[in-house]
């Protein structure tokens, strides 16, 4: 089975960077072999919400988020990376690497 | 096009001469009064310079996207404004801006349709070859159709 990374993206106006990071993230994501999903925060409301069931399927879990989330508590359980919306935007790839990175020396 | 749209002919502004943030910010609220888009020169600024006081809206590969969710904005919009030289918007990758995507949303937006439309654009824009279509192209309206496609799609 495919691993599976999930995001959540979130800036404080909700019109251009919560979208470009959510893009980002998930081409990269593919890109490196996973199956992603990406929920957003915006403007236009709450999109593609993350369920319990993605949580706990997900092998990665990022928040890139300016904002304090609704419904946060889903993550309460979970280790979750956060990371910067520019950082998303402009280096996503490098990112989920060093989120690897980081899971296999725990697991070490 | 309908007369709602976010998106027009008239929006894509080419050529523009500016040589600041500032002047650019400021020639983008004057033409957003001139097409009915926002009621207030003044107010369409401040907006803009609220957000960019947060952080600045330049990204990368000579991109920047203002964008403003104010009072004077009468209905939402994309205007696109490429500039005649490159102007100094700090950036991620300290690059000067040459494309400005502003995005201008009402303080109160009925329904989501439009919304979606500039989240989708907002996509868009970080997606490599349409950023190279649009650097490459300095007529209007093929800008025009490349941003229109992209905002339908």
């Amino acid at each position: 089975m495919a691993k599976k990374l999930v995001a959540l993206c979130a800036c404080t106006m909700g019109l251009a960077h919560t979208f470009m990071a959510a893009q980002s993230l998930e081409e990269a994501a593919k890109e490196l072999g996973y199956e992603v999903k990406i929920e957003t925060q915006g403007a236009d409301g709450i999109q593609n919400a993350l369920t319990p069931k993605d949580l706990e399927e997900a092998d990665i879990i990022i928040q890139a988020v300016a904002i304090t989330p609704e419904n946060n508590d889903r993550f309460d359980n979970y280790d979750v990376y956060e990371i910067g919306l520019q950082d998303a935007i402009k280096n996503a790839k490098g990112i989920i690497k060093e989120i690897e990175e980081m899971i296999s020396a725990e697991a070490q | 096009m309908q007369e709602d749209s976010v998106f027009k002919r008239e929006y894509v502004l080419i050529d523009a001469d500016v040589s600041t943030k500032a002047e650019c910010l400021a020639f983008i609220a004057e033409k957003a009064v001139e097409f009915g888009i926002s009621s207030s020169v003044q107010g369409t600024i401040d907006g803009f310079m609220e957000r960019e006081a947060v952080d600045s809206t330049g990204f990368s590969d000579g991109f920047a996207i203002p964008h403003t969710r104010c009072d004077a904005i009468l209905k939402p919009s994309v205007m696109v404004v490429k500039t005649k030289r490159g102007i100094d918007w700090p950036s991620m990758d300290g690059e000067p801006t040459v494309v400005v995507f502003a995005l201008l949303v009402p303080r109160e937006v009925e329904g989501t349709v439009h919304l979606k439309l500039l989240s989708a654009l907002s996509r868009k824009l970080v997606n490599a070859e349409f950023q190279k279509s649009l650097l490459n192209s300095c007529d209007s309206d093929e800008i025009f159709g490349i941003i229109n496609q992209a905002i339908q799609s």
